[in-house]
């Protein structure tokens, strides 16, 4: 959160809607309907270098830092770092787990099968799909 | 692997049934053979007997060990349709996610296959004549 004199910006940082985020910002003025609420793409590089941030600062914190915040910043990082890559997954097999999930729909919907078959067939699916990263 | 073993038993045991079971059967001309041709016989029979048996158990043990594995394989299944559905029930996860997520989780259960494949490939491994 930054604030500027009665102006405010938050920025709301949640790994798991990567690239996205959440901004809030607010107007220094009385009115309490002067406020927007947007989300905004940011690239890559950005991420990465909020990932890098993070677990430098964790290092920086030394001997001394709280070891509750020197974990959640290094947690963070690496939650940052895995999305990344499983974007760059999900660019590369987009169509794949569209399919998949459309597989997945349709055996959820079968009413000859129970679960557990219902799970080896997603299972052995997945199988046969093994996806290289 | 598995037809292998069962037809190798079978022959085992047929060998068994017309080399001993014949002439237990005819008693007592059994009774009056002490030569050393009848003793080699005998010992080759209980050999035969002793390598069915233990086929046998190995039999039993790796089918013990496939129901377990077929337990665990039932609560895995199971338990990975259910979370299947909980993700495919949330909505804010796009399609393309649901299905990384729901493959991920379905990848990492390949330990059990594999710990399986591996069972059914040492477990039977032995020396039958």
């Amino acid at each position: 959160m930054m604030e500027l004199d009665s102006s405010s910006m938050k920025l709301k940082i949640k790994p798991i809607s990567y690239p996205v985020m959440e901004i809030s910002l607010k107007n220094g003025s009385e009115h309490e309907d002067d406020f927007l609420e947007t989300e905004v793409t940011f690239p890559m590089e950005f991420w990465l270098s909020l990932a890098l941030t993070l677990k430098g600062g964790a290092k920086g914190m030394g001997a001394f830092g709280s070891q509750g915040v020197m974990s959640g910043l290094k947690r963070m990082s690496q939650r940052i770092m895995a999305e990344i890559e499983a974007e760059n997954r999900r660019l590369k097999f987009k169509e794949t787990y569209e399919s998949f999930t459309n597989f997945v729909v349709q055996i959820n919907s079968r009413t000859d099968l129970d679960d557990v078959r219902k799970g080896q067939i997603i299972h052995d699916m997945a199988h046969k799909l093994k996806l290289e990263a | 692997m598995w037809e292998r073993d069962i037809l190798e038993l079978s022959n085992l045991l047929q060998y068994i049934i017309d080399q001993y079971i014949y002439e237990i059967s005819q008693y007592n001309q059994w009774k009056q053979r002490t030569d050393s041709i009848y003793e080699e016989k005998l010992h080759k029979i209980l050999e035969k007997l002793l390598t069915a048996l233990n086929l046998v158990s190995q039999i039993i043990t790796f089918e013990l060990t496939l129901q377990k594995l077929s337990l665990v394989d039932r609560q895995i299944y199971g338990s990975l349709f259910h979370t299947a559905k909980e993700i495919l029930a949330r909505t804010d996860l796009d399609k393309i996610r649901k299905g990384q997520i729901i493959l991920d989780l379905a990848a990492q259960l390949d330990f059990n296959s594999e710990q399986l494949e591996e069972f059914e490939q040492t477990s039977l491994e032995r020396q039958v004549e």
